[in-house]
């Protein structure tokens, strides 16, 4: 403890807020401007699209058949093309997905060594004896004259190259036709595939990126035509979709868009069975499993055409297959009916029938309150061969039980996560159109703290693996942590850096920066600027701004920019008390500090010698007498007239039960961070304090914080609801606490479980969670 | 020359949509028992799906008394700290990572490392390792990339 004299009460204060070392010379709370892209007339500085925001748009027409004997897809079709951009156009750019498994393709040139300790049989199979040689067979481009157009095919692009350039308000129609070879999934996996079941001798078909789709064209990059290698996503362009999908006459088709022939590809019980859906509590089947287990035998007696149209979408996916269950339930999205629909084989039983249309329907309403009303009128989950991928209105998703029909806790939370983060999808990016392959971020991080958010108001304690801030730790943490604003080609791990990382930081901008009234605000207010439109990261970062009232650029620069860590440490507390100046406190005071003082080795032994005074007491004079702790006259005569100077709230302030607590902190992660201290006081009571991130603006690396209180502190947690990601929980407490490590804690564990008691105990446990 | 052993397994060259290929090792040297204490945890995905392969059936690690010895089996085989022979004393599985417990004596803090759980099989594997003294972090976490072989722990 110290005592601080009171001679100018606000010179106390002052000195300690500003006893702080030298700065440190980068500035943690400097502006972005000088990083973010100058605003201009199609994005504003407030993060909004700006009053001259353009995109373009692709309206297709499609006819496509999906060959059940060959497992290939032939199509053709027409793309209205409308450039909306102030530019001219010579030429239009097309994305040719399908080309990665061309013969010559560069994904399997740029391909690393396998494992040669554990070499995969597709793999193998692949290299030597039955090479899969997919890719598109490219027909002539025509216009609408029927006049052939030069194309060049440049791997997964294609350029077909404007009879006469296209002028900024211009449409351009034009023609073409494809096909290519379906990938098996179990040899060559992607987000599209064909899975094959020996034991009935069917096929599940999830088709997407299928025909040639129009590269985006933006007032940022251009024309997006990054190759593709298999791994980044997509950017595209809204559009409205005609597709006729022709299927042998037993296959059931889900789809992108709205079935505008029901009469001639449903039986009437199925449209009846969809009828009742409607307006079911409940999902409702359409093709009940045995349906669908008969339909396995069943040889198609010719072909179906299944038409659906899609109003405004970026994209088109279908799947079919005769071995479908399907089920549906019609759900009001806020004002919006949504037919919410699974469609899955009899191996996803009991699962899917019972989790995934509840977990679509969950979906839109969580996803709806925090965002915008889901505006398409369907929503489709599938199973199939593909693990896990989005596609507008639908989507792909791989769990399955056993084939015993039982499953695991993990198989349930599996598909509960990936049905609502790939219906989620729709949304971001979907939707909220930003460019996943320059900025994967921006949807499958705003995605992944979305889905955090839904899974938690699943089922109480929903074990999400994303969101929660100390599962990030360990990564922030690695020397492989990249920044969140690193190009997603170029970022080392993607899925903590892309999606676990900024589903993190949201919840934590949520929880404990702004609140979760503001927040919501302004994140509803991004979602809603950029509907149907095409965000970059720094229009979400100035709408969150620009909607909350909140100078946020410390966080972004903390989060995004850097690959710092957060660990605040507590240094010292150093507690310090008021010099009254009053002889009649500080006396008394000084006296018991004495006494309280601890006494020296010697003197402890030299006490029971006899002394000389003992002897010769006449030795003993004034001073052997004086009780040095006694106020003397002139003291108290000194106080009254100090004290006849002070104003009378000043003489309040002379308390000498006040206590000046000094909190030094130290920044040791590097990101700036609000401090939240949890402060018990001697008797027992806990008082909580949140401090701003602000308090680090002068002084990023070390600061002092004054508590100033009645009362004496007995000990200080930093971070006690664990809401910060700090990493370092060891340096969190004062008085320092040890830490127990998770070895030590599986050892104490594995110990308690071998106590004979507790085995009694578990004896009686119910049997393992997770099968049916 | 050396002879390939061919798996039957789904190819794992093309990435799915959703990767998370992340693992990570506590390493605490415990200065009083001289042991070399690891807490190793894998994504239970990944570990869930390398077990299939090796058990040649669909098993499922949080329900399949198989799993552990496999489990540990598989993390000894990819996991090397020195000389160290270490011993392994468990597994812990939750919804979404299994973390594996490895005990070895060792007179002095390890020197060198090699951390290769599922390196072989996603291009993006990363493994990092956290070294600790009697509990207390020493230096920041050390990254294993694909490539990575043995690579030294800096003092
Ligand atoms: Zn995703």
């Amino acid at each position: 403890m110290r005592r601080a004299a009171l001679l100018a009460p606000f010179l106390l204060l002052a000195s300690l807020a500003f006893s702080q070392s030298r700065r440190s010379p980068l500035d943690k709370f400097r502006q972005l401007e000088e990083i973010l892209p100058t605003p201009n007339e199609y994005r504003t500085a407030s993060g909004a699209p700006g009053h001259k925001y353009w995109q373009q748009r692709a309206d297709y027409q499609i006819s496509v058949e999906l060959d059940d004997i060959n497992q290939r897809i032939i199509g053709s079709g027409t793309i209205d093309y409308h450039n909306n951009s102030p530019d001219t156009l010579n030429y239009l750019w097309l994305q040719l997905d399908q080309n990665i498994w061309e013969k010559h393709s560069d994904t399997p040139l740029t391909e690393t060594a396998p494992d040669f300790r554990r070499f995969p049989l597709p793999v193998a199979r692949r290299l030597m004896d039955d090479p899969f040689e997919g890719g598109y067979t490219i027909g002539p481009v025509r216009d609408a004259a029927g006049r052939e157009l030069h194309k060049h095919i440049n791997r997964t692009m294609m350029r077909v190259d404007l009879p006469a350039p296209l002028p900024p308000g211009q449409s351009f129609r034009f023609s073409l036709s494809w096909d290519y070879k379906i990938n098996n999934s179990k040899r060559v996996s992607g987000r599209t595939g064909a899975e094959f079941f020996k034991k009935d001798g069917n096929w599940i078909y999830e088709i997407a990126q299928w025909f040639p789709r129009m590269a985006a064209y933006n007032d940022v990059t251009g024309w997006q035509h990054k190759q593709f290698l298999g791994t980044g996503e997509f950017t595209l362009e809204f559009g409205d979709y005609q597709v006729k999908i022709t299927a042998p006459n037993d296959h059931i088709v889900a789809s992108t868009g709205v079935l505008q022939n029901p009469a001639e590809v449903l039986t009437p019980v199925q449209r009846q069975r969809l009828e009742r859906a409607r307006t079911s509590p409940k999902p409702v089947l359409i093709v009940t499993p045995e349906e669908a287990k008969a339909a396995e035998k069943s040889k198609p007696t010719g072909k179906k055409t299944w038409v659906f149209h899609a109003k405004n979408v970026r994209d088109f996916a279908f799947a079919s297959s005769r071995k479908f269950i399907w089920d549906a339930q019609g759900h009001n999205a806020g004002g919006n009916p949504v037919m919410a629909m699974s469609f899955y084989p009899n191996e996803g039983n009991p699962l899917w029938e019972r989790y995934s249309t509840q977990a679509i329907i969950h979906t839109l309403n969580i996803y709806s309150r925090y965002t915008f009303q889901y505006p398409y009128p369907i929503a489709i989950s599938v199973n199939g061969p593909v693990g896990g991928m989005e596609y507008p209105m639908i989507c792909f998703n791989g769990p399955r039980p056993l084939e015993d029909g039982t499953y695991s806790q993990r198989t349930k939370y599996a598909l509960i996560g990936v049905v609502i983060h790939e219906v989620g999808h729709n949304y971001f990016p979907m939707i909220v159109n930003s460019d996943e392959r320059q900025w994967t971020w921006l949807d499958e991080g705003i995605n992944s703290f979305l889905q955090f958010l839904a899974e938690q108001e699943w089922e109480p304690n929903y074990p999400s693996r994303r969101g929660e801030p100390s599962t990030i730790v360990e990564y922030m943490l690695s020397s492989a942590h990249d920044p969140i604003m690193t190009n997603s080609e170029s970022v080392v791990s993607l899925g903590p850096n892309a999606y676990g990382k900024p589903a993190t930081a949201l919840n934590i901008l949520r929880e404990t920066v702004l609140g979760r009234e503001l927040f919501d605000f302004a994140f509803k207010e991004y979602s809603r600027r950029w509907m149907f439109k095409r965000p970059m990261p720094a229009d979400f970062f100035r709408s969150m701004e620009d909607a909350s009232g909140t100078d946020l650029d410390w966080f972004w620069r903390g989060w995004f920019y850097t690959n710092e860590h957060v660990d605040i440490s507590l240094e010292k507390l150093t507690q310090y008390t008021i010099d009254t100046r009053n002889p009649e406190i500080e006396k008394p005071l000084s006296k018991k500090a004495k006494e309280e003082a601890p006494v020296t080795l010697s003197a402890q032994r030299n006490k029971p010698l006899r002394k000389r005074t003992d002897d010769y007491p006449e030795l003993l004079d004034f001073y052997n007498k004086w009780d040095e702790f006694a106020p003397l006259p002139s003291e108290k005569k000194a106080f009254e007239s100090y004290v006849k100077g002070l104003e009378e709230d000043e003489r309040k302030l002379l308390d000498p039960a006040m206590n000046f607590y000094a909190l030094e902190l130290k920044n040791v992660g590097g990101v700036v961070m609000p401090v939240i201290l949890e402060v018990e006081f001697n008797d027992g009571v806990k008082e909580e304090l949140r401090i701003p991130a602000e308090i680090w603006r002068r002084q990023s690396s070390t600061v002092t914080k004054l508590i100033p209180t009645r009362k004496e502190i007995r000990s200080i947690t930093l971070d006690p609801h664990l809401e910060t990601a700090d990493a370092d929980p060891s340096n969190n407490h004062w008085p320092r606490k040890p830490v127990k490590s998770k070895f030590q804690l599986f050892k104490e564990e594995r110990d308690t479980k071998r106590n004979p008691m507790n085995e009694g105990k578990t004896d009686a446990a119910p049997p393992s969670s997770g099968s049916n | 020359m050396r002879r390939l052993l061919l798996l039957a397994a789904t190819s794992s060259i093309l990435a799915t949509a959703h990767q998370f290929h992340f693992g990570h090792i506590d390493a605490n040297w415990n200065s009083r028992a001289k042991t070399l204490e690891l807490a190793v945890r894998l994504h239970a995905d990944d570990l869930e799906q390398l077990l299939r392969q090796r058990a040649g059936r669909p098993l499922e690690i949080d329900r399949d008394a198989q799993a552990e010895p496999l489990a540990c089996a598989y993390a000894l085989e990819t996991i090397a700290f020195d000389e160290s022979r270490f011993r392994c004393l468990g597994m812990k599985v939750t919804t979404h990572y299994a973390t594996l417990f490895l005990e070895a004596p060792a007179a002095t803090p390890p020197r060198r490392a090699k951390f290769r759980s599922f390196s072989g099989d996603f291009p993006d594997q990363i493994n990092t390792v956290q070294r600790l003294t009697d509990d207390h972090r020493t230096g920041s976490a050390i990254a294993f990339l694909a490539a990575d072989q043995w690579k030294p722990l800096r003092p």
